[in-house]
Protein backbone atom coordinates (compact mmCIF):
# COMPACT_ATOMS: atom_id res chain seq x y z
CA UNK A 1 0.00 0.00 0.00
CA UNK A 2 1.56 3.65 -1.05
CA UNK A 3 2.30 5.61 2.19
CA UNK A 4 0.21 8.49 2.14
CA UNK A 5 1.55 11.89 2.72
CA UNK A 6 0.78 15.00 4.86
CA UNK A 7 -0.27 18.13 2.64
CA UNK A 8 2.29 20.44 2.74
CA UNK A 9 5.15 18.61 3.58
CA UNK A 10 8.82 18.46 1.89
CA UNK A 11 7.99 14.93 1.07
CA UNK A 12 4.58 16.07 -0.19
CA UNK A 13 6.29 18.52 -1.98
CA UNK A 14 9.13 16.60 -3.81
CA UNK A 15 6.21 14.25 -5.14
CA UNK A 16 4.31 16.59 -6.38
CA UNK A 17 6.75 18.34 -8.42
CA UNK A 18 7.85 15.44 -9.23
CA UNK A 19 4.41 14.59 -10.92
CA UNK A 20 4.06 18.62 -12.18
CA UNK A 21 7.20 17.86 -14.30
CA UNK A 22 5.98 15.22 -16.12
CA UNK A 23 2.63 16.47 -16.27
CA UNK A 24 2.53 17.06 -20.48
CA UNK A 25 -0.60 18.63 -20.44
CA UNK A 26 0.53 21.35 -17.93
CA UNK A 27 3.42 21.89 -19.61
CA UNK A 28 1.39 22.54 -22.87
CA UNK A 29 -0.82 24.90 -21.01
CA UNK A 30 1.78 27.08 -19.43
CA UNK A 31 4.32 27.01 -21.32
CA UNK A 32 4.86 31.08 -21.44
CA UNK A 33 3.53 31.25 -17.91
CA UNK A 34 6.17 32.74 -15.56
CA UNK A 35 5.49 33.47 -11.65
CA UNK A 36 6.05 31.99 -8.28
CA UNK A 37 3.26 31.28 -6.29
CA UNK A 38 2.87 30.49 -2.41
CA UNK A 39 0.11 28.34 -1.60
CA UNK A 40 -1.65 29.14 1.97
CA UNK A 41 -3.74 26.81 4.22
CA UNK A 42 -5.17 29.29 6.57
CA UNK A 43 -4.63 28.85 10.68
CA UNK A 44 -7.85 27.92 11.93
CA UNK A 45 -7.33 28.33 15.54
CA UNK A 46 -7.45 24.35 16.55
CA UNK A 47 -5.38 22.34 14.49
CA UNK A 48 -3.59 24.97 12.47
CA UNK A 49 -2.71 27.11 14.87
CA UNK A 50 -0.67 29.13 12.35
CA UNK A 51 -0.82 29.66 8.50
CA UNK A 52 1.03 27.18 6.87
CA UNK A 53 2.59 27.80 3.44
CA UNK A 54 4.75 26.45 1.09
CA UNK A 55 6.36 28.07 -2.37
CA UNK A 56 6.41 26.58 -6.19
CA UNK A 57 8.91 28.64 -8.79
CA UNK A 58 6.71 28.25 -11.78
CA UNK A 59 8.63 28.76 -15.08
CA UNK A 60 7.63 27.68 -18.88
CA UNK A 61 5.73 24.84 -17.98
CA UNK A 62 7.98 23.37 -15.62
CA UNK A 63 8.62 23.53 -11.62
CA UNK A 64 12.33 24.80 -11.16
CA UNK A 65 11.88 25.02 -7.47
CA UNK A 66 9.47 24.21 -4.50
CA UNK A 67 10.32 24.39 -0.32
CA UNK A 68 7.67 24.84 2.32
CA UNK A 69 7.85 28.44 3.05
CA UNK A 70 7.47 30.78 6.31
CA UNK A 71 5.64 33.49 6.93
CA UNK A 72 8.47 36.09 5.02
CA UNK A 73 8.05 34.52 1.90
CA UNK A 74 6.76 36.75 -1.13
CA UNK A 75 5.97 35.77 -4.57
CA UNK A 76 3.87 37.20 -7.14
CA UNK A 77 0.77 35.09 -6.37
CA UNK A 78 -0.60 34.02 -2.95
CA UNK A 79 -2.94 31.47 -3.16
CA UNK A 80 -5.20 30.93 0.15
CA UNK A 81 -7.90 29.25 1.94
CA UNK A 82 -8.47 27.00 5.11
CA UNK A 83 -7.90 23.58 5.15
CA UNK A 84 -11.43 22.73 4.30
CA UNK A 85 -11.64 24.03 1.38
CA UNK A 86 -8.00 22.60 0.10
CA UNK A 87 -9.77 19.66 0.63
CA UNK A 88 -12.41 20.04 -1.58
CA UNK A 89 -10.23 21.54 -4.31
CA UNK A 90 -8.12 18.58 -4.38
CA UNK A 91 -11.21 16.02 -4.24
CA UNK A 92 -12.27 17.74 -7.70
CA UNK A 93 -15.73 19.67 -5.90
CA UNK A 94 -14.52 23.08 -6.95
CA UNK A 95 -12.17 24.18 -9.16
CA UNK A 96 -9.37 27.30 -8.21
CA UNK A 97 -11.22 29.50 -10.55
CA UNK A 98 -14.58 28.98 -9.32
CA UNK A 99 -13.27 28.71 -5.71
CA UNK A 100 -11.97 32.25 -5.91
CA UNK A 101 -15.86 33.31 -6.86
CA UNK A 102 -17.29 31.86 -4.55
CA UNK A 103 -15.01 33.42 -1.77
CA UNK A 104 -13.48 29.84 -0.98
CA UNK A 105 -10.12 31.10 -1.37
CA UNK A 106 -8.29 34.26 -1.92
CA UNK A 107 -6.22 34.95 -4.66
CA UNK A 108 -2.94 38.08 -4.39
CA UNK A 109 -1.30 38.97 -7.25
CA UNK A 110 -2.28 40.18 -10.96
CA UNK A 111 -5.27 38.26 -11.28
CA UNK A 112 -5.94 38.97 -15.47
CA UNK A 113 -2.68 37.34 -15.37
CA UNK A 114 -3.88 34.50 -14.16
CA UNK A 115 -6.91 34.32 -16.01
CA UNK A 116 -5.00 33.66 -19.16
CA UNK A 117 -3.63 30.91 -17.74
CA UNK A 118 -6.84 28.70 -15.92
CA UNK A 119 -6.05 25.61 -18.18
CA UNK A 120 -2.36 25.85 -16.70
CA UNK A 121 -4.38 26.63 -13.25
CA UNK A 122 -6.63 23.36 -13.95
CA UNK A 123 -3.53 21.20 -14.70
CA UNK A 124 -1.57 22.25 -11.55
CA UNK A 125 -4.55 20.80 -9.39
CA UNK A 126 -5.25 17.49 -11.34
CA UNK A 127 -1.67 16.93 -10.65
CA UNK A 128 -2.22 16.89 -7.03
CA UNK A 129 -4.66 13.57 -7.32
CA UNK A 130 -1.82 11.65 -8.20
CA UNK A 131 -0.16 12.02 -4.63
CA UNK A 132 -1.36 10.09 -2.07
CA UNK A 133 -2.74 12.62 0.42
CA UNK A 134 -3.52 12.85 3.79
CA UNK A 135 -4.33 16.30 5.66
CA UNK A 136 -2.54 18.18 8.90
CA UNK A 137 -5.88 17.76 10.52
CA UNK A 138 -5.91 13.46 10.02
CA UNK B 1 -23.59 19.52 -1.92
CA UNK B 2 -23.27 22.92 -4.68
CA UNK B 3 -20.76 25.02 -3.67
CA UNK B 4 -22.78 28.75 -3.13
CA UNK B 5 -23.68 29.84 -6.31
CA UNK B 6 -25.26 32.59 -7.65
CA UNK B 7 -28.04 33.12 -10.41
CA UNK B 8 -28.17 36.67 -11.69
CA UNK B 9 -29.94 38.65 -14.69
CA UNK B 10 -31.47 41.86 -15.49
CA UNK B 11 -34.83 43.03 -15.32
CA UNK B 12 -36.27 41.77 -18.38
CA UNK B 13 -38.93 43.65 -20.37
CA UNK B 14 -40.57 41.76 -23.37
CA UNK B 15 -43.38 42.43 -26.11
CA UNK B 16 -44.11 44.92 -28.92
CA UNK B 17 -44.76 47.60 -26.10
CA UNK B 18 -41.13 47.29 -24.38
CA UNK B 19 -39.92 50.79 -24.56
CA UNK B 20 -42.55 51.79 -22.55
CA UNK B 21 -40.85 51.05 -19.88
CA UNK B 22 -38.36 54.10 -20.71
CA UNK B 23 -41.38 55.86 -19.28
CA UNK B 24 -40.74 54.88 -15.67
CA UNK B 25 -37.25 54.90 -15.25
CA UNK B 26 -35.82 57.52 -12.98
CA UNK B 27 -33.46 60.03 -14.51
CA UNK B 28 -32.31 63.20 -16.59
CA UNK B 29 -29.58 62.22 -18.96
CA UNK B 30 -28.99 59.18 -21.05
CA UNK B 31 -26.30 58.38 -23.37
CA UNK B 32 -27.23 55.95 -26.41
CA UNK B 33 -24.08 53.62 -27.18
CA UNK B 34 -25.11 52.42 -30.33
CA UNK B 35 -23.03 51.92 -34.38
CA UNK B 36 -23.65 53.59 -37.65
CA UNK B 37 -25.88 50.92 -39.10
CA UNK B 38 -28.24 51.06 -36.13
CA UNK B 39 -28.44 54.55 -35.66
CA UNK B 40 -28.98 54.86 -39.39
CA UNK B 41 -32.36 53.02 -39.16
CA UNK B 42 -33.65 55.60 -37.09
CA UNK B 43 -33.83 53.11 -33.65
CA UNK B 44 -31.42 55.65 -31.65
CA UNK B 45 -33.78 58.19 -32.65
CA UNK B 46 -37.01 55.97 -31.85
CA UNK B 47 -35.55 55.83 -28.50
CA UNK B 48 -34.22 59.02 -28.00
CA UNK B 49 -37.65 61.00 -28.43
CA UNK B 50 -39.48 58.42 -26.13
CA UNK B 51 -37.50 60.13 -22.96
CA UNK B 52 -37.52 63.38 -24.43
CA UNK B 53 -41.03 63.34 -24.22
CA UNK B 54 -40.17 63.48 -20.48
CA UNK B 55 -37.79 66.12 -20.64
CA UNK B 56 -34.78 64.06 -20.48
CA UNK B 57 -31.52 65.25 -22.37
CA UNK B 58 -30.28 62.50 -24.80
CA UNK B 59 -26.61 62.07 -26.39
CA UNK B 60 -26.01 59.90 -29.36
CA UNK B 61 -22.68 57.89 -29.39
CA UNK B 62 -22.54 55.37 -32.80
CA UNK B 63 -19.15 54.42 -32.47
CA UNK B 64 -19.35 51.08 -31.52
CA UNK B 65 -17.62 48.54 -34.28
CA UNK B 66 -17.36 44.64 -34.56
CA UNK B 67 -15.23 43.18 -32.17
CA UNK B 68 -14.60 46.56 -30.19
CA UNK B 69 -11.17 47.22 -29.35
CA UNK B 70 -10.09 48.93 -26.42
CA UNK B 71 -9.21 51.76 -27.86
CA UNK B 72 -13.18 52.27 -29.32
CA UNK B 73 -14.30 51.88 -25.63
CA UNK B 74 -12.48 54.44 -24.19
CA UNK B 75 -14.21 56.93 -26.81
CA UNK B 76 -17.37 55.79 -25.46
CA UNK B 77 -16.28 56.20 -21.95
CA UNK B 78 -15.03 59.77 -22.51
CA UNK B 79 -18.63 60.31 -24.49
CA UNK B 80 -20.37 58.91 -21.56
CA UNK B 81 -17.93 61.39 -19.29
CA UNK B 82 -18.53 64.60 -21.29
CA UNK B 83 -21.64 64.10 -21.27
CA UNK B 84 -22.48 62.97 -17.65
CA UNK B 85 -24.94 60.60 -18.41
CA UNK B 86 -27.31 58.57 -15.47
CA UNK B 87 -28.74 56.78 -17.48
CA UNK B 88 -26.48 54.44 -20.88
CA UNK B 89 -28.84 52.68 -23.08
CA UNK B 90 -26.65 50.02 -25.30
CA UNK B 91 -29.41 49.83 -28.87
CA UNK B 92 -27.39 46.81 -31.23
CA UNK B 93 -25.59 43.29 -31.36
CA UNK B 94 -23.18 41.95 -29.17
CA UNK B 95 -20.06 44.57 -30.34
CA UNK B 96 -22.51 48.02 -29.59
CA UNK B 97 -23.43 45.85 -25.64
CA UNK B 98 -20.33 45.16 -24.91
CA UNK B 99 -18.67 48.32 -25.81
CA UNK B 100 -21.20 49.71 -23.45
CA UNK B 101 -20.62 47.62 -20.59
CA UNK B 102 -16.99 47.91 -20.93
CA UNK B 103 -17.10 51.87 -21.00
CA UNK B 104 -19.33 52.13 -18.51
CA UNK B 105 -16.48 50.36 -16.40
CA UNK B 106 -14.41 53.17 -17.51
CA UNK B 107 -16.72 55.97 -17.04
CA UNK B 108 -17.47 54.71 -13.59
CA UNK B 109 -13.66 53.52 -12.52
CA UNK B 110 -11.34 55.22 -14.98
CA UNK B 111 -8.27 53.73 -13.82
CA UNK B 112 -9.68 49.87 -14.54
CA UNK B 113 -7.02 48.23 -16.79
CA UNK B 114 -10.06 46.22 -19.22
CA UNK B 115 -7.46 43.48 -20.39
CA UNK B 116 -6.83 42.77 -16.61
CA UNK B 117 -10.40 43.36 -15.53
CA UNK B 118 -11.33 39.68 -13.45
CA UNK B 119 -15.00 38.25 -12.09
CA UNK B 120 -13.25 39.09 -8.39
CA UNK B 121 -12.74 42.85 -8.75
CA UNK B 122 -15.37 45.33 -6.88
CA UNK B 123 -15.92 47.67 -9.37
CA UNK B 124 -18.40 50.01 -7.50
CA UNK B 125 -20.55 50.39 -10.85
CA UNK B 126 -23.85 52.51 -10.32
CA UNK B 127 -22.48 55.30 -8.75
CA UNK B 128 -22.88 57.66 -12.05
CA UNK B 129 -25.24 55.72 -14.05
CA UNK B 130 -27.32 52.52 -14.68
CA UNK B 131 -27.44 50.20 -17.82
CA UNK B 132 -30.04 49.42 -20.14
CA UNK B 133 -29.47 47.13 -22.85
CA UNK B 134 -32.09 46.81 -26.52
CA UNK B 135 -30.53 44.46 -28.62
CA UNK B 136 -30.96 44.49 -32.06
CA UNK B 137 -29.91 41.40 -32.99
CA UNK B 138 -31.42 37.78 -31.26
CA UNK B 139 -28.19 36.39 -30.06
CA UNK B 140 -25.93 37.84 -28.36
CA UNK B 141 -27.29 37.27 -25.01
CA UNK B 142 -25.27 40.22 -23.67
CA UNK B 143 -28.24 41.88 -22.29
CA UNK B 144 -27.98 39.35 -19.93
CA UNK B 145 -25.17 38.51 -18.63
CA UNK B 146 -21.89 39.96 -17.08
CA UNK B 147 -19.56 38.72 -19.65
CA UNK B 148 -17.91 41.36 -21.92
CA UNK B 149 -15.69 40.24 -25.09
CA UNK B 150 -12.79 42.79 -26.15
CA UNK B 151 -10.48 43.18 -28.52
CA UNK B 152 -6.68 44.11 -27.89
CA UNK B 153 -5.70 46.94 -29.96
CA UNK B 154 -2.22 44.99 -30.44
CA UNK B 155 -2.71 41.71 -30.81
CA UNK B 156 -5.72 41.39 -32.13
CA UNK B 157 -6.76 38.76 -29.12
CA UNK B 158 -10.09 39.00 -28.16
CA UNK B 159 -9.91 38.24 -24.41
CA UNK B 160 -13.47 37.26 -22.59
CA UNK B 161 -14.17 38.25 -18.73
CA UNK B 162 -17.27 38.57 -16.70
CA UNK B 163 -18.12 40.00 -13.57
CA UNK B 164 -21.16 40.62 -11.52
CA UNK B 165 -21.60 44.26 -11.60
CA UNK B 166 -21.75 43.98 -15.36
CA UNK B 167 -25.04 42.42 -15.33
CA UNK B 168 -27.41 45.20 -17.00
CA UNK B 169 -30.23 46.87 -14.82
CA UNK B 170 -32.94 46.39 -17.60
CA UNK B 171 -33.35 44.57 -20.93
CA UNK B 172 -35.85 46.17 -23.01
CA UNK B 173 -36.79 43.20 -25.92
CA UNK B 174 -39.10 44.99 -28.78
CA UNK B 175 -39.33 42.37 -31.78
CA UNK B 176 -39.45 45.69 -33.96
CA UNK B 177 -35.66 46.33 -33.34
CA UNK B 178 -34.63 42.95 -34.77
CA UNK B 179 -37.09 42.84 -38.01
CA UNK B 180 -34.32 45.10 -39.95
CA UNK B 181 -31.11 42.35 -39.58
CA UNK B 182 -30.18 40.85 -43.09
CA UNK B 183 -30.29 36.84 -43.54
CA UNK B 184 -26.77 35.82 -42.73
CA UNK B 185 -26.37 37.85 -39.44
CA UNK B 186 -30.14 36.10 -38.65
CA UNK B 187 -28.56 32.93 -39.17
CA UNK B 188 -24.83 33.68 -37.53
CA UNK B 189 -26.38 34.99 -34.69
CA UNK B 190 -29.48 32.50 -34.36
CA UNK B 191 -26.23 30.16 -33.92
CA UNK B 192 -24.46 32.46 -31.25
CA UNK B 193 -27.74 31.73 -29.60
CA UNK B 194 -27.72 28.22 -29.81
CA UNK B 195 -23.99 27.84 -28.80
CA UNK B 196 -24.74 29.78 -25.61
CA UNK B 197 -27.55 27.80 -24.69
CA UNK B 198 -26.13 24.18 -25.26
CA UNK B 199 -22.24 25.18 -23.88
CA UNK B 200 -24.17 26.75 -20.76
CA UNK B 201 -25.94 23.39 -20.36
CA UNK B 202 -22.53 21.08 -20.45
CA UNK B 203 -20.46 23.84 -18.75
CA UNK B 204 -18.49 22.31 -15.61
CA UNK B 205 -20.15 25.43 -13.67
CA UNK B 206 -23.64 24.47 -14.96
CA UNK B 207 -26.93 25.03 -12.23
CA UNK B 208 -30.59 23.99 -11.99
CA UNK B 209 -31.80 27.35 -12.96
CA UNK B 210 -29.38 27.43 -15.97
CA UNK B 211 -30.25 24.32 -16.64
CA UNK B 212 -33.85 25.71 -16.86
CA UNK B 213 -33.27 28.59 -19.39
CA UNK B 214 -31.03 26.53 -21.24
CA UNK B 215 -33.58 23.69 -22.08
CA UNK B 216 -36.32 26.17 -23.33
CA UNK B 217 -34.01 27.70 -25.28
CA UNK B 218 -32.59 24.72 -26.89
CA UNK B 219 -36.51 24.13 -28.34
CA UNK B 220 -37.15 27.81 -29.33
CA UNK B 221 -33.84 28.32 -30.88
CA UNK B 222 -34.51 24.10 -33.37
CA UNK B 223 -37.96 26.09 -33.81
CA UNK B 224 -37.74 29.83 -34.57
CA UNK B 225 -34.51 29.91 -35.80
CA UNK B 226 -35.18 28.38 -39.52
CA UNK B 227 -38.42 30.89 -39.48
CA UNK B 228 -36.60 33.63 -38.81
CA UNK B 229 -34.22 33.15 -41.34
CA UNK B 230 -37.11 31.81 -44.08
CA UNK B 231 -38.87 35.22 -43.78
CA UNK B 232 -37.19 37.93 -41.97
CA UNK B 233 -40.36 40.18 -41.45
CA UNK B 234 -42.07 37.05 -39.60
CA UNK B 235 -42.66 38.89 -36.46
CA UNK B 236 -43.30 35.76 -34.32
CA UNK B 237 -40.29 34.32 -34.83
CA UNK B 238 -38.36 37.42 -34.60
CA UNK B 239 -39.78 37.71 -31.12
CA UNK B 240 -39.18 33.83 -29.93
CA UNK B 241 -35.71 33.64 -31.26
CA UNK B 242 -35.15 37.18 -29.17
CA UNK B 243 -36.49 35.92 -26.03
CA UNK B 244 -34.74 32.63 -26.69
CA UNK B 245 -31.38 34.47 -26.95
CA UNK B 246 -31.86 36.38 -23.91
CA UNK B 247 -32.82 32.58 -22.45
CA UNK B 248 -29.63 31.23 -23.53
CA UNK B 249 -27.91 34.52 -21.93
CA UNK B 250 -29.17 34.18 -19.19
CA UNK B 251 -28.51 30.24 -19.16
CA UNK B 252 -24.73 30.56 -19.93
CA UNK B 253 -24.06 34.24 -18.53
CA UNK B 254 -25.19 32.28 -15.22
CA UNK B 255 -22.86 29.14 -15.66
CA UNK B 256 -20.09 30.48 -18.70
CA UNK B 257 -19.21 28.65 -21.72
CA UNK B 258 -17.11 26.23 -22.85
CA UNK B 259 -14.87 25.08 -25.37
CA UNK B 260 -16.62 26.27 -28.38
CA UNK B 261 -16.42 29.40 -27.54
CA UNK B 262 -12.57 29.33 -27.28
CA UNK B 263 -12.03 27.62 -30.26
CA UNK B 264 -15.06 30.53 -31.85
CA UNK B 265 -13.01 33.63 -30.00
CA UNK B 266 -9.87 32.79 -31.43
CA UNK B 267 -11.69 32.61 -35.12
CA UNK B 268 -13.01 36.57 -34.62
CA UNK B 269 -9.36 36.98 -33.18
CA UNK B 270 -7.16 35.65 -36.03
CA UNK B 271 -9.36 35.33 -38.78
CA UNK B 272 -11.51 37.93 -38.35
CA UNK B 273 -14.65 35.42 -38.71
CA UNK B 274 -18.20 36.81 -37.30
CA UNK B 275 -18.36 35.72 -33.47
CA UNK B 276 -21.66 34.05 -34.29
CA UNK B 277 -20.56 32.41 -37.07
CA UNK B 278 -17.38 31.17 -35.54
CA UNK B 279 -18.55 29.70 -32.03
CA UNK B 280 -21.67 27.71 -33.82
CA UNK B 281 -19.26 27.00 -36.91
CA UNK B 282 -17.12 25.06 -33.70
CA UNK B 283 -20.19 24.30 -31.87
CA UNK B 284 -20.64 20.77 -33.69
CA UNK B 285 -17.35 19.79 -33.59
CA UNK B 286 -17.22 20.64 -29.71
CA UNK B 287 -20.11 18.37 -29.03
CA UNK B 288 -18.16 15.41 -31.14
CA UNK B 289 -15.17 16.33 -28.98
CA UNK B 290 -16.70 16.51 -25.58
CA UNK B 291 -19.30 13.37 -25.66
CA UNK B 292 -16.31 10.99 -26.32
CA UNK B 293 -14.58 11.24 -23.17
CA UNK B 294 -17.12 12.29 -20.64
CA UNK B 295 -20.02 9.86 -19.92
CA UNK B 296 -21.73 12.84 -17.54
CA UNK B 297 -21.01 15.46 -20.77
CA UNK B 298 -22.80 12.97 -22.93
CA UNK B 299 -25.86 12.56 -21.20
CA UNK B 300 -26.48 16.19 -21.05
CA UNK B 301 -25.92 16.10 -24.48
CA UNK B 302 -28.36 13.35 -24.92
CA UNK B 303 -31.02 15.41 -22.48
CA UNK B 304 -30.65 18.54 -24.86
CA UNK B 305 -31.08 16.07 -28.07
CA UNK B 306 -34.49 14.84 -26.51
CA UNK B 307 -35.77 18.21 -26.21
CA UNK B 308 -35.60 17.98 -30.76
CA UNK B 309 -36.81 14.50 -30.86
CA UNK B 310 -33.79 12.62 -30.97
CA UNK B 311 -33.76 10.10 -28.61
CA UNK B 312 -31.16 6.41 -27.83
CA UNK B 313 -29.79 4.38 -24.90
CA UNK B 314 -26.36 4.94 -26.53
CA UNK B 315 -25.45 8.39 -24.93
CA UNK B 316 -22.39 8.84 -27.42
CA UNK B 317 -24.26 7.87 -30.03
CA UNK B 318 -27.40 10.46 -29.52
CA UNK B 319 -24.94 13.06 -29.12
CA UNK B 320 -23.41 12.61 -32.31
CA UNK B 321 -26.84 12.72 -34.23
CA UNK B 322 -27.64 16.19 -31.93
CA UNK B 323 -24.50 17.24 -33.63
CA UNK B 324 -25.94 16.53 -36.75
CA UNK B 325 -28.73 17.73 -36.49
CA UNK B 326 -27.10 21.46 -35.16
CA UNK B 327 -24.54 21.08 -38.51
CA UNK B 328 -28.62 20.19 -40.42
CA UNK B 329 -29.72 23.58 -39.11
CA UNK B 330 -26.94 25.34 -39.91
CA UNK B 331 -27.31 23.98 -43.31
CA UNK B 332 -31.02 25.17 -43.94
CA UNK B 333 -30.38 28.13 -42.39
CA UNK B 334 -26.85 29.20 -44.83
CA UNK B 335 -24.13 29.24 -41.42
CA UNK B 336 -20.77 27.81 -42.67
CA UNK B 337 -20.26 24.54 -41.44
CA UNK B 338 -16.49 24.42 -42.24
CA UNK B 339 -13.59 26.94 -42.70
CA UNK B 340 -13.98 26.42 -46.66
CA UNK B 341 -17.32 26.99 -46.37
CA UNK B 342 -17.09 30.28 -44.84
CA UNK B 343 -14.38 31.26 -47.45
CA UNK B 344 -11.00 30.73 -45.39
CA UNK B 345 -8.12 29.72 -48.35
CA UNK B 346 -6.01 27.26 -46.91
CA UNK B 347 -3.14 29.43 -47.27
CA UNK B 348 -4.72 31.80 -44.81
CA UNK B 349 -5.67 28.99 -42.83
CA UNK B 350 -2.09 27.66 -42.56
CA UNK B 351 -0.88 30.60 -41.87
CA UNK B 352 -3.07 31.82 -38.36
CA UNK B 353 -3.33 28.36 -37.47
CA UNK B 354 -0.33 28.87 -34.36
CA UNK B 355 -2.16 31.82 -33.37
CA UNK B 356 -5.42 30.11 -33.27
CA UNK B 357 -4.70 27.07 -31.30
CA UNK B 358 -2.12 29.65 -29.05
CA UNK B 359 -5.19 32.26 -28.19
CA UNK B 360 -7.69 29.39 -27.99
CA UNK B 361 -5.62 28.07 -25.20
CA UNK B 362 -5.48 31.21 -23.27
CA UNK B 363 -9.49 31.55 -23.65
CA UNK B 364 -10.91 31.49 -19.71
CA UNK B 365 -13.98 29.42 -21.43
CA UNK B 366 -11.56 26.58 -21.85
CA UNK B 367 -11.87 25.97 -17.46
CA UNK B 368 -15.75 25.67 -18.06
CA UNK B 369 -15.32 22.68 -20.67
CA UNK B 370 -16.32 19.04 -19.32
CA UNK B 371 -13.61 17.88 -21.29
CA UNK B 372 -9.64 17.97 -20.78
CA UNK B 373 -7.76 18.86 -23.42
CA UNK B 374 -4.56 20.84 -24.82
CA UNK B 375 -3.43 22.37 -27.62
CA UNK B 376 -2.40 19.54 -30.02
CA UNK B 377 -6.17 18.31 -30.07
CA UNK B 378 -6.90 22.02 -30.27
CA UNK B 379 -5.03 21.88 -33.31
CA UNK B 380 -6.45 18.89 -34.68
CA UNK B 381 -9.96 20.24 -34.26
CA UNK B 382 -9.04 23.01 -36.40
CA UNK B 383 -7.80 21.14 -39.10
CA UNK B 384 -11.06 18.98 -38.88
CA UNK B 385 -12.81 21.95 -38.69
CA UNK B 386 -11.28 22.95 -41.95
CA UNK B 387 -12.29 20.34 -43.74
CA UNK B 388 -15.62 19.68 -42.16
CA UNK B 389 -14.91 16.61 -41.01
CA UNK B 390 -16.56 14.71 -37.77
CA UNK B 391 -14.33 14.62 -35.05
CA UNK B 392 -13.56 10.98 -34.63
CA UNK B 393 -10.46 11.49 -31.33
Amino acid sequence: MTEKLVFPSDEWIEKYVDALNKNARYEDAAKTWEGDFVFQIDADGKTIPEDVRFYLDLWHGKCRSARMAGPEDTAEFVYAGPLSNWKLLFDGKIDPIKGIMARKFKLTGDMGKVMRYTKAALELVATTREIPTKYLDE
Amino acid sequence: MKLVWWFSVPKIVFGDDALSELEIIQGERAIIITDKVVNGLGLADTVSNKLCERQWSTAIWDGAIPDPKVSTVKEAAEAMKQFGADWIIAIGGGSVIDTAKAAWVLYEKPDVQLDALTPFDILGLRAKAKLVCIPTTAGTGSEATKAIVIRDDETGRKFATINPELTPDLALLDPTFVVGLPKDFTAYTGMDALTHTIEGYISVWKNDFSDGCSLQAVKMIFNWLPKSVEDLSDLEAREKMLVAACLAGMSFGNSQAALAHSLGHSMGSVLRLHHGLSVGMALPYTIEFNCRDNEDCASQYAELAGIIGITGKDHVKVSMKLAEAVRDLMGKIGSPRSFAEAGVTRDIFDEGLERLVEFAMMDSSLTMNPRNTDSHEIRKMYEYMFEGKVIDF
